[in-house]
């Protein structure tokens, strides 16, 4: 009995160099089920976004004759977005193009979101730095053990040309951002 | 930290060793269980940066501005003429296309004329291009012989509309009282 004592008093004072009693050992562990019941932390998962529909396809055949610029439109994508877990951050999705041509004008809005804000048409172009297209993407109003927490939005493409762009094809990469706000 | 090597050793303070051994006082077990948090945190490490690396997502849009060219002419009145005298009729026409080559309106007259009717067409011609020559161009002949001409040249880039297009006709004697339809064709070509 007295080598138990002696023993516990030990390895409290021993197990400094680990950071963990033994008693600490059992609340990590605690903590690490709890973790993975819950899901990873707020900043390091859940983040995800992808694309459902698409790809989106622009083609400008015609002019008003009178009217110097055509449009095209297609919404044909959805972005579906995790929400933070209940009590995160807010989160917001970012939007860049790259391999932009200069010649024609292409424009993205954010159509119609749940949850979160439209910022409105945002122009694609490239090298242009990264632009808010939706925020206020409020947490999940509910613990929702193991499963995603979605948000949606319609992603509204507008291509406009000039009558004087030489007519042509072009291809953009268009990039989205989840971060938090 | 030093490594794990240099925590082996006979213990001193307890005097309780688990199996023989101690790690300089610190019970096996709570070692194992600090390695195996370790360990577990380490797991999770990649899988948090697996989760991390898709916070972002792209996708391809195409975008294409198609080749366009059209002319349209509004309908023209009713021409009324008749023997040794002429007749003329204006209305509108518009132009648009994209193309960067210079183009041209060719008028033509299409199906069978009348006979004994000469026709002549004029065309406004839209900014920056040019009318092929000051006068009207004959397209049609008494004869019946139908010869398509370009009337405007050196159209560039543009979207114009309500520029005036105007029609006459020379009425012999060999033509026949009464209506007769002609059809006139106009089409942008480079």
């Amino acid at each position: 009995m007295a080598e138990q004592a002696r023993l516990a008093m030990d390895v409290r004072v021993r197990s400094a160099p680990c950071l963990l009693s033994a008693a600490g050992a059992r609340a990590a562990w605690v903590g690490l089920a709890l973790l993975l019941w819950a899901g990873l932390p707020d900043e390091a998962a859940g983040q995800t976004l992808f694309f459902e529909g698409g790809p989106p396809v622009l083609r400008i055949d015609r002019f008003v004759p009178g009217r110097t610029t055509a449009t095209a439109t297609d919404a044909s994508t959805t972005l579906v977005y995790e929400r933070a877990p209940r009590g995160g951050r807010g989160r917001k999705v970012m939007v860049s193009a790259a391999r932009a041509p200069a010649r024609f004008g292409l424009s993205v809005e954010a159509v119609d979101p749940v949850p979160g804000t439209s910022t409105g048409p945002v122009p694609l172009r490239d090298g242009r730095a990264p632009a808010a297209l939706l925020r206020n993407v409020a947490p999940c109003p509910q613990r929702n053990a193991g499963r995603s927490c979605e948000g949606r939005v319609a992603l509204r493409y507008r291509l406009r040309a000039d009558i004087d762009d030489r007519p042509g094809r072009a291809t953009y990469t268009v990039r989205y951002t989840l971060l938090a706000q | 930290m030093p490594p794990l090597r240099s925590f082996l050793g006979p213990c001193r303070l307890s005097g309780v060793c688990l199996r023989g051994v101690c790690l300089r006082g610190v019970h096996l077990r709570a070692v194992s269980s600090c390695v195996v948090v370790l360990l577990g945190l380490a797991l999770l490490a990649p899988l948090g940066a697996a989760q991390a690396q898709r916070v972002e997502d792209t996708h391809t849009v195409t975008a294409e501005v198609a080749p366009v060219s059209a002319v349209s002419v509004t309908a023209l009145p009713p021409l009324v003429t008749g023997p040794e005298s002429g007749g003329a009729v204006t209305g509108t026409y518009s132009v648009v296309t994209n193309r960067p080559a210079a183009q041209s309106i060719v008028v033509s007259v299409e199906g069978t004329p009348p006979e004994g009717v000469a026709l002549y067409v004029d065309l406004e011609p839209p900014t920056g291009a040019q009318k092929a020559r000051e006068a009207s161009l004959q397209v049609l002949t008494p004869d019946g012989t139908a010869t398509p001409r370009a009337v405007v040249t050196g159209i560039g880039q543009v979207s114009a509309t309500d520029l005036t297009v105007s029609v006459r006709t020379e009425v012999g004697v060999a033509a026949a009282p009464g209506d007769a339809a002609v059809r006139l064709s106009f089409e942008l070509v480079e």
